[in-house]
């Protein structure tokens, strides 16, 4: 598919020249001054694998209780700004503003935007007055290193803690950690080998099945992409960055072209809005968006007649179409990560297993999937529904799966893994869910970057672990969309009204969505709760500490709701 | 489709700050110590149908149907002194529907079993989740051989055969009548679970067509033009179609406006008469007459069966029209209150379950077939007679015999004979 992005991306392979912009020089902390109520203290704290910073934000009234707070991925490597604008990076604080002149000719424009070292206390600021007001004081870092930094974070952590023990806050009664995404793993980690200095963690939509299983479904999807729409995309083992971000340019290029209507059909002549959904259901990504809520339909197809608001161009035409719709933007906004966030990590294993050039680096086999087995028989009934845009070919699901796996055990067409590779990413710090502390989890549960099965697969794991413990304190959440749909249309509408539709989708769907509901309540109840699941002596106390979050808006309260299951490509 | 540029909105998401009042109940939740649904006094049932949508047509009559029957129990007593408080739900055959829906059943209604869920795309989308809590799946209204596990899906009790026992028995009955078995045979199938099923049943069964064809569930609002074309242009002499009720309207008109006037053979559950009628007008009839159809009900206008008069009145006294759907929901229903009859006056899912794993034999209903469960096997009605419509649109049994077979992929089916027993008295559990 030959793009002006594409044309523009292939001048990037030739003149590329990418620059790291460093975190911002801050003054060494001096150890013992305590930071006084109501101040905001920063500094750094130096450590084996780099300087990493911190921040103290202090209530005007303490209540003895610090929240270590570890943030989420930030990529690495400068995003131009034509990407780094839709992905949200352009706009996020966390990102510092640089200049790559190689991206002027390629992305007409030489402003990225890469992740900074900046400490802070929470990943969205309207939890922060809340958790002050709860008399909570607040504390959180920033790593030496981007990408996908456990060992980073938990040293910056680790060290965190230990100068808040000696002095840096005063009347400290407790420390309970608690992170986002990335850094809901980091803080987990810390929990897990710090039981005696930590009083509770709270990881929230956190990866905690850890990076192998994290980027498997980046290479479901990717491989589906490569194999019926895009054959061009290199999809692992990454030899330069301009590799890795020529494939995000062509997905999303190709998902702007399907957006516009200028782009139905494939190279290789699949529908490629089908063979996305197809991509993202093995992958086991989110049948909603924030967008689209997989059920709604135009309502011209009630007031038109089916025919006529076909004809008309009206969309979405049915539940599957809406899905489809939906898998369109959650395959958008996770391909920074899958695909940016692959090259990071391929770079890590190769710096940490001394990986030469001439071996692969990836870590995510593909060789002998079977990707007709990893479409789950419901998942196959559900897909019956979405197919009412095509007319490209007969039976089409089972045809793209034949396509799939006609593959299956070529090294030469997949994607071997190189095991020392495999082994380096294996080893980084990652909790292992051994029960230490009293635990909350919490997590949207349509999230299309962590998938909400991190959570109910990590939570098995601790009651596993502490099914032997006299008052075992463990939690989990799931915050849920309104069951009637949130996909708004103006009227006359031909397609959703993306903004009115975001802005009635208030809880339950995305990555780390938990702020649409009273301005936060998700967040700062689930503090409250684990604080009174740590002081809790009995069952009944327990129950009640419980309970808190359960009465939260948005939160579901069935308590024998489990997610879906990950999806272990590889499993026998 | 015309989408808004994905990555563009995932911002947009984020920032969303509008408070809807949709407050959880202030409860956390419990995990309840004795089955939902059951009381001294009543049980609690529950059904996803499509009541409205594309796929409504003929379908609609069903829960309906099951509901008049449970009524006519209810004002005779109930069952072991239960009433049936009988909640069906329309889910437009939209599986993100049925969802929202299943969660209404057993979170608000709190349902002791669900009972004729319809629809393979829908069902798909919640019978894990219903099994994983335990909650009885009962003679769920789809043919997926994919429901038909016991050790996968241990609450889930499919009713009618499935699709690849339905092929292997036409692929038995083309293969033994030597007029048919003459003809060029195609096939015409939909995309997904349905279609799916059907070939695997006619690959066990041997049957060979010279050209196949499909059609995705929705496109039959629209004449199925290039399908009609393609099967005319091969020359097919016997059509074989595995598609719903709303889609043969569809095939029959394309066709009649074709030209293309070959033997038709079509699935049990797409091809009812009033149904196809009110698509096609006056020409439904002329159009069917001479369709072949297998059939695991005894015909519907033999109204000297014991079966079939009782249930008639029932639907007449409930201003039900008398098709195959009303029927079939009113003898599900029968064989429903039958099991749970069964289970005993200390009900519970697992009695109900222990009932149906054990006694489903002793059920009496207007199938035509023996009704296989146990532990191990949840099939259900293992067979059918081959019909024919007759030019008042009617299906006149053909075989005296029946056809039985297994969801499995390989094995043929096989030909048996069948006696159903007598009614119970009042058609009462």
């Amino acid at each position: 598919m030959k793009t002006k992005m594409s044309r523009r991306l292939v001048a990037v392979l030739a003149t590329s020249g990418l620059l790291l912009a460093a975190a911002p020089a801050l003054a060494p902390a001096q150890a013992a001054d305590a930071c006084a109520l109501g101040a905001t203290c920063e500094g750094s704290l130096t450590g084996s694998l780099g300087a990493s910073t911190y921040k103290i934000v202090m209530p005007t009234t303490f209540n003895g209780t610090v929240l270590l707070f570890s943030h989420g991925y930030r990529v690495a490597t400068p995003v131009p700004a034509a990407l780094a604008t839709p992905l949200g990076f352009a706009a996020n604080p966390a990102y510092v503003k640089t200049s790559v002149p190689a991206f002027a000719a390629a992305f007409g424009s030489d402003v990225a935007y890469v992740g900074g070292g900046g400490a802070d206390v929470a990943d969205n600021a309207l939890a922060i007055p809340g958790l002050l007001a709860q008399g909570y004081a607040l504390a959180g870092t920033g790593y030496a290193k981007q990408g996908w930094a456990t060992a980073e974070g938990v040293e910056a952590g680790e060290n965190l803690l230990k100068h808040i023990n000696g002095g840096a806050i005063k009347g400290v009664k407790k420390t309970m950690v608690w992170g986002e995404s990335l850094g809901g793993l980091i803080a987990q980690t810390i929990a897990e080998r710090n039981p005696g200095k930590i009083a509770g963690s709270l990881p929230t939509c956190a990866p905690l099945a850890g990076p192998e299983q994290a980027f498997s479904g980046a290479m479901t999807v990717m491989y589906t992409w490569k194999t019926l729409i895009a054959p061009t995309l290199r999809v692992a083992n990454y030899q330069s960055y301009t590799q890795a971000l020529s494939d995000l340019g062509t997905v999303l290029t190709t998902l702007g072209g399907v957006a516009a209507g200028t782009v139905t059909t494939s190279a290789v002549g699949y529908p490629v809005a089908q063979a996305n959904l197809l991509a993202g259901l093995m992958a086991g990504l989110p049948t909603k968006s924030t967008v689209y809520d997989g059920q709604t339909v135009n309502p011209a197809f009630a007031t038109l007649g089916t025919l006529a608001a076909i004809g008309g161009g009206y969309s979405p035409a049915s539940a599957g179409a809406n899905t489809a719709a939906a898998m369109l933007q959650n395959v958008g906004g996770a391909a920074a990560l899958g695909i940016l966030g692959r090259y990071e990590l391929e770079q890590r294993a190769r710096t940490i297993a001394s990986i030469p050039a001439t071996e692969t680096a990836n870590y995510n086999d593909n060789v002998n999937v079977s990707y007709t087995n990893l479409l789950s028989s419901e998942q196959r009934g559900e897909f019956g529904d979405t197919l009412n845009a095509s007319t490209v070919m007969p039976n089409l699901l089972n045809a793209m799966l034949a396509k799939l796996d006609a593959s299956k055990g070529d090294a030469t067409a997949r994607f071997g893994a190189n095991a020392a590779a495999v082994k380096a990413v294996r080893a980084l710090p990652a909790a292992k869910g051994v029960y230490s502390v009293p635990t909350l989890l919490i997590t949207t549960t349509y999230d299309p970057i962590v998938a909400a099965g991190n959570t109910g697969e990590f939570y098995a794991k601790l009651a596993k672990s502490g099914a032997k413990s006299k008052l075992l304190k463990i939690a989990q959440y799931y915050t849920v969309p309104s069951p009637d749909g949130y996909t708004k249309f103006a009227a006359g509408g031909k397609s959703a009204d993306a903004a009115a539709s975001a802005a009635a989708n208030t809880s339950g769907v995305g990555h780390c969505s938990f702020f649409g509901l009273e301005a936060g309540a998700q967040i700062t109840n689930a503090v409250k709760t684990l604080n009174a699941m740590v002081n809790a002596k009995t069952t009944s106390a327990l129950k009640k500490a419980k309970a808190i979050e359960y009465a939260t808006a948005g939160v579901n309260n069935d308590g024998l709701y489990e997610p879906d299951a990950l999806k272990r490509p590889n499993a026998k | 489709m015309r989408t808004t540029y994905a990555a563009r909105v995932v911002a947009a998401g984020a920032v969303a700050a509008l408070a809807l009042a949709a407050a959880a109940p202030a409860q956390a939740a419990r995990i309840p110590t004795a089955d939902p649904g059951v009381s001294k006094t009543e049980i609690v049932i529950g059904t996803t149908t499509p009541l409205t949508g594309p796929a409504s047509p003929g379908y609609m009559y069903v829960a309906p149907a099951a509901k008049a029957y449970f009524d006519y129990v209810n004002s005779n007593g109930g069952i072991n002194g239960r009433k049936i408080n009988y909640v069906y739900l329309d889910d437009q055959y939209n599986p993100a529907l049925t969802k929202k829906q299943t969660n209404q059943l057993i979170l608000s209604n709190k349902i002791f079993a669900m009972f004729g869920a319809l629809g393979t795309p829908s069902h798909s989308a919640v019978v894990a989740d219903l099994n994983r809590r335990g909650i009885p799946d009962v003679f769920v209204n789809t043919g997926s051989s994919n429901f038909d596990n016991a050790k996968k899906y241990p609450m889930t009790f499919p009713f009618f055969p499935s699709y690849v026992v339905e092929a292997k028995v036409m692929g038995y009955y083309m293969a033994n009548d030597a007029t048919l078995n003459a003809k060029k045979k195609c096939l015409f199938y939909q995309d997904g679970e349905f279609g799916d099923n059907a070939q695997v049943g006619f690959a066990a069964a041997g049957t060979t067509f010279a050209t196949t064809t499909s059609y995705y569930s929705g496109q039959q609002v629209a004449p199925f033009t290039s399908q009609i074309a393609k099967l005319k242009a091969a020359g097919c002499e016997l059509v074989v179609f595995f598609g719903v009720t709303s889609a043969t309207a569809q095939m029959l008109g394309t066709a009649a406006k074709s030209a293309f006037a070959p033997t038709w053979m079509i699935t049990s559950v797409g091809s009812d008469p009033s149904v196809v009628g009110a698509a096609l007008g006056a020409a439904g009839n002329t159009l069917l007459k001479g369709v072949y159809t297998p059939s695991f009900l005894v015909p519907i206008q033999d109204t000297t069966n014991a079966y079939v008069s009782q249930m008639k009145v029932i639907a007449d006294k409930n201003s039900l029209p008398w098709n195959f759907y009303t029927y079939y929901g009113l003898n599900t229903a029968y064989v429903l209150a039958q099991a749970i009859k069964a289970a005993g006056p200390d009900l519970t899912r697992a009695s109900l379950i222990n009932a149906l794993q054990t006694k489903a034999s002793t059920f009496r209903s207007a199938a035509i077939a023996p009704m296989i469960i146990s532990a191990k096997s949840h099939q259900g009605l293992n067979g059918y007679y081959m019909g024919q419509y007759n030019a008042t649109g009617q299906v006149e049994r053909l075989t005296s015999y029946i056809m039985t077979a297994t969801s499995a992929t390989s094995g043929t089916a096989k030909k048996t004979t069948f006696k159903p027993g007598a009614p119970t008295s009042k058609l009462l559990p």
